[in-house]
């Protein structure tokens, strides 16, 4: 839900949701009072009736990751990956996968981010060890953007996504 | 001291600028197509609740 929340665009909105939250038997409780049921794997929790899926793939945030609050129109307050943080985590995704879906929503979210985040991000990236694929997608953007070059197809993710991981681990050519 | 929290009403007006910001370069990818794979129980719940095939993606064995 983060990704299309920073991009808004209806190509990255899911109706599978994950939420990050220790899966304490209160947090269980609660879901099942709410009137979630629990799907068969046992990791996902779907709210009958409605188009809505849960997934709590972690119990905590990556060090050093932020959240903004997002006032629902409820009024309940949700805290949302930062817009910086699922750059970071979708270059980190793209880099060790080479998914082209997953550099595409990175390219978006690039080029969507306010020039005071853009030019915070060389800490954090090389902190999160993505530097080299944060250069290498912003090299890309002015590309496409410019109309140098098209975006590239799936064979290419891959071969750059090889190419930017070798780079970030100094790994020797296989 | 922590940011006041960004409303849903101001996320909804600001959409259209985020949107046409990165409208070109959405048209430079075409159609988009998931190749990132899912369990099977998120793409057999995206199917029930109409998402298009392609938006799904593969399903990964568990």
């Amino acid at each position: 839900l983060a990704v299309y929340y920073w991009t808004v665009h209806e190509a990255f909105l899911t109706a599978d949701v994950d939420v990050v939250v220790p899966t304490t038997e209160r947090f269980v409780e609660t879901l099942s009072a709410l009137g979630f049921e629990r799907s068969r794997d046992g990791r996902h929790w779907e709210l009958p009736g409605s188009d809505l899926l849960l997934e709590a793939p972690a119990s905590e945030l990556d060090r050093g990751a932020t959240v903004e609050n997002v006032e629902a129109p409820s009024g309940r307050t949700l805290g949302m990956l930062s817009h910086v943080d699922v750059l970071l985590d979708r270059l980190a995704e793209f880099q060790s996968t080479g998914h082209e879906v997953v550099a595409q929503q990175a390219l978006v979210l690039l080029a969507s981010l306010s020039n005071e985040d853009r030019s915070a991000l060389a800490g954090p990236a090389e902190a999160r060890r993505v530097a080299h694929a944060l250069a290498g997608l912003s090299a890309l953007l002015a590309a496409i953007a410019s109309g140098k070059r098209a975006a590239p197809d799936s064979g290419e993710w891959h071969e750059m996504a090889r190419r930017i991981e070798r780079a970030e681990y100094h790994l020797k050519d296989r | 001291m922590s940011a006041p929290p960004l409303s849903y009403e101001a996320w909804r007006r600001n959409a259209p600028q985020v949107r046409a910001k990165t409208a070109a370069l959405m048209a430079a990818f075409g159609e988009i197509r998931r190749d990132k794979p899912r369990t099977a129980t998120e793409a057999e719940f995206l199917r029930r609740v109409g998402t298009p095939e392609r938006l799904i993606g593969p399903v990964r064995k568990d």
